[in-house]
């Protein structure tokens, strides 16, 4: 009777995939990704002394709104660039096969390097909100101490009036509700990053993923439009409508995510769209990582 | 190829799965005024490719930023059919950012109608028809303000202003007032302006004066400032009030007077006030 014993690893571990997401954030930290912060530090404090005729209000929303609008930015070229050249880096320093002649499904290799880099965006985008708080903090003080300044030497406001105008201008200062923008930002960034990784599986190139994420980035954006356009405006014909529908239903509508704008405006979100946001996320980041395991799976290097 | 097909499949089922929700969820995000309508035709063609692009991709907010840097360097030079074209791309991208529509009305109502006015370059019969035209037009910023910010007083106040100093519409700022008022951030002020316009404006003044008499007998302190009892006093002699119904305060303007002749007394020969 044999008393050896066979080691089985498990079809999935979070701890593999754990292990390549860390490794992953280290890799792209050693990038000097967050030299953006720098650059987004010299924005902010630009746009707080930005002062075109702003109304007190609007000297806070302008903080809000460049902040929001450069975290942005940054989470969508990070998302598509540091996606992008993941694969081809690990080919370039041949890790990948040192990985994959470990027993590491593929599955887990794809799922942890896209933890990485949504850990290095998701790190980021808490260090730059935490950042303009900061900001808006001190602004709000600020414009709060000499608008009352200014009211008191006026008899004809009352207290109340005074009240009333340190409250609305406290309204657009650090605020837990714009966390829920940039959450709406992250999850943007998710499902971006979820689709350059399913180009990066077939792509011949970092820039021809680049490229082709980029231009469903866009078309991610308002092919609904378009597609209503063609269809109902300009009464296309079946094949319009047909090729119309095709791109709905394979294409991310990249819109939906858009409401850090108003929720900057000081609009509030209820938690059923944040969850329904959310899961809606989550799908699309599941659907594309299931399609890049597909093409991935077999692939020869 | 197989492995393509496939990929192409899930997404197309999948797509299946998820366009009813995402049209449900679109539909809740606009109809809580999370999701702004796209540009139309025209703010598309104004704004330009990359404007657009950016302004549909969620950074409306910079875009219009970016406006307001433009527009701001446009009002230096006095291009006031750039500020104009600014400012409502401006609040066409963010409509319920009420300073906006105030700021683009502040340029046309004062900036731009003060400085044709004085424009040499334009021939003076047609300086003043100019003048009311940038007044009308910091008026309808101010009336579309108003109807994209229903809640906020700020709007009315403001056009309260336009029509009280520019237009001299005395009954027209009385009822705009008594609107602002109705709004739980309008100053305490707004209350008494509604008394002080309706006493200028022609046919108002009983109306006018129960107002402000009502305002004066609730006795609180800001409502017993000088201009409620200046313009009591203007009214009760109008309306030739019995005196015994008048308000027992002297007219301030005749305090100032009397206190004014007493000074003047006291004053070394050769040494004026006025």
């Amino acid at each position: 009777m044999s008393d050896t014993v066979t080691y089985r690893p498990p079809i999935f571990s979070l701890q593999r995939v754990w292990t390549l997401a860390s490794s992953t954030f280290t890799q792209l930290v050693r990038m000097k990704t967050f030299y953006f912060l720098a650059v987004f530090a010299v924005l902010v404090i630009a746009a707080s002394n930005l002062n075109l005729l702003y109304t007190p209000v609007q000297q806070l929303k302008v903080i809000r709104e460049t902040s929001l609008g450069a975290m942005s930015i940054f989470s969508w070229l990070f998302a598509i660039s540091a996606t992008a050249v993941l694969i081809p880096r690990d080919l370039e320093d041949r890790t990948l096969y040192t990985i994959l002649s470990k027993p590491v499904p593929r599955l887990e290799y794809l799922v942890g390097k896209l933890m990485g880099v949504l850990l290095v965006i998701g790190v980021a985008l808490a260090l730059m909100y935490a950042f303009f708080s900061v900001i808006l903090y001190f602004q709000e003080y600020r414009i709060i101490s000499n608008e009352m300044a200014h009211m008191a030497q006026n008899p004809r406001y009352t207290d109340q009036d005074r009240a009333s105008e340190a409250a609305m201008i406290a309204a657009y200062g650090p605020d837990l509700n714009l966390l829920i923008a940039v959450l709406a930002v992250f999850l943007k960034s998710a499902v971006l990053a979820a689709v350059a990784m399913l180009v990066s599986t077939f792509a011949s190139s970092s820039l021809f993923t680049i490229i082709i994420s980029t231009v469903i980035f866009l078309i991610g954006h308002f092919h609904k439009m378009a597609t209503d356009f063609w269809v109902v405006e300009q009464q296309g014909g079946m094949i319009t409508r047909i090729l119309g529908e095709i791109l709905v239903l394979v294409i991310p509508d990249f819109q939906i995510f858009n409401i850090a704008d108003s929720v900057s405006g000081g609009q509030t979100v209820s938690l059923n769209l944040v969850t329904q946001m959310s899961a809606l996320a989550l799908m699309y980041v599941a659907i594309f990582t299931i399609a890049s395991w597909f093409l991935f799976s077999d692939k020869e290097f | 190829m197989k492995k393509y097909f496939m990929v192409i499949v899930l997404l197309l089922v999948s797509g299946m799965l998820r366009v009813p929700w995402e049209k449900q969820l679109t539909g809740q995000l606009t109809e809580e005024g999370l999701l702004l309508a796209p540009p139309g035709e025209t703010l598309r063609e104004q704004l330009g490719q990359s404007a657009t692009l950016a302004a549909l991709g969620g950074l409306r907010s910079l875009v219009s930023i970016y406006m307001v840097l433009h527009a701001h360097e446009a009002w230096q030079m006095t291009d006031w059919e750039t500020v104009e074209r600014d400012y409502r791309m401006i609040t066409t991208l963010e409509p319920r950012d009420v300073d906006n529509w105030i700021k683009g009305g502040w340029h046309m109502w004062a900036n731009a109608s003060a400085s044709v006015e004085v424009d040499e370059s334009i021939p003076l019969g047609l300086r003043e028809k100019l003048r009311q035209q940038y007044i009308d037009k910091g008026i309808e910023f101010l009336q579309q303000g108003i109807k994209n910010n229903p809640a906020t007083a700020k709007p009315w106040l403001e056009l309260g202003f336009v029509l009280r100093e520019k237009k001299k519409d005395f009954c027209a700022a009385a009822e705009v007032y008594r609107e602002a008022n109705k709004r739980p951030d309008a100053p305490a002020y707004t209350i008494r302006f509604v008394g002080y316009l309706s006493a200028l404006c022609p046919g108002k003044e009983r109306e006018a004066y129960d107002y402000l008499r009502a305002l004066y007998d609730q006795g609180e302190k800001h409502r017993r400032l000088p201009s409620v009892i200046a313009s009591l006093k203007e009214l009760e002699e109008k309306l030739d009030i019995p005196l015994i119904q008048r308000i027992p305060e002297i007219h301030p303007e005749v305090l100032r007077r009397e206190r004014a002749e007493k000074q003047k007394k006291r004053l070394p020969a050769g040494i004026h006030i006025k």
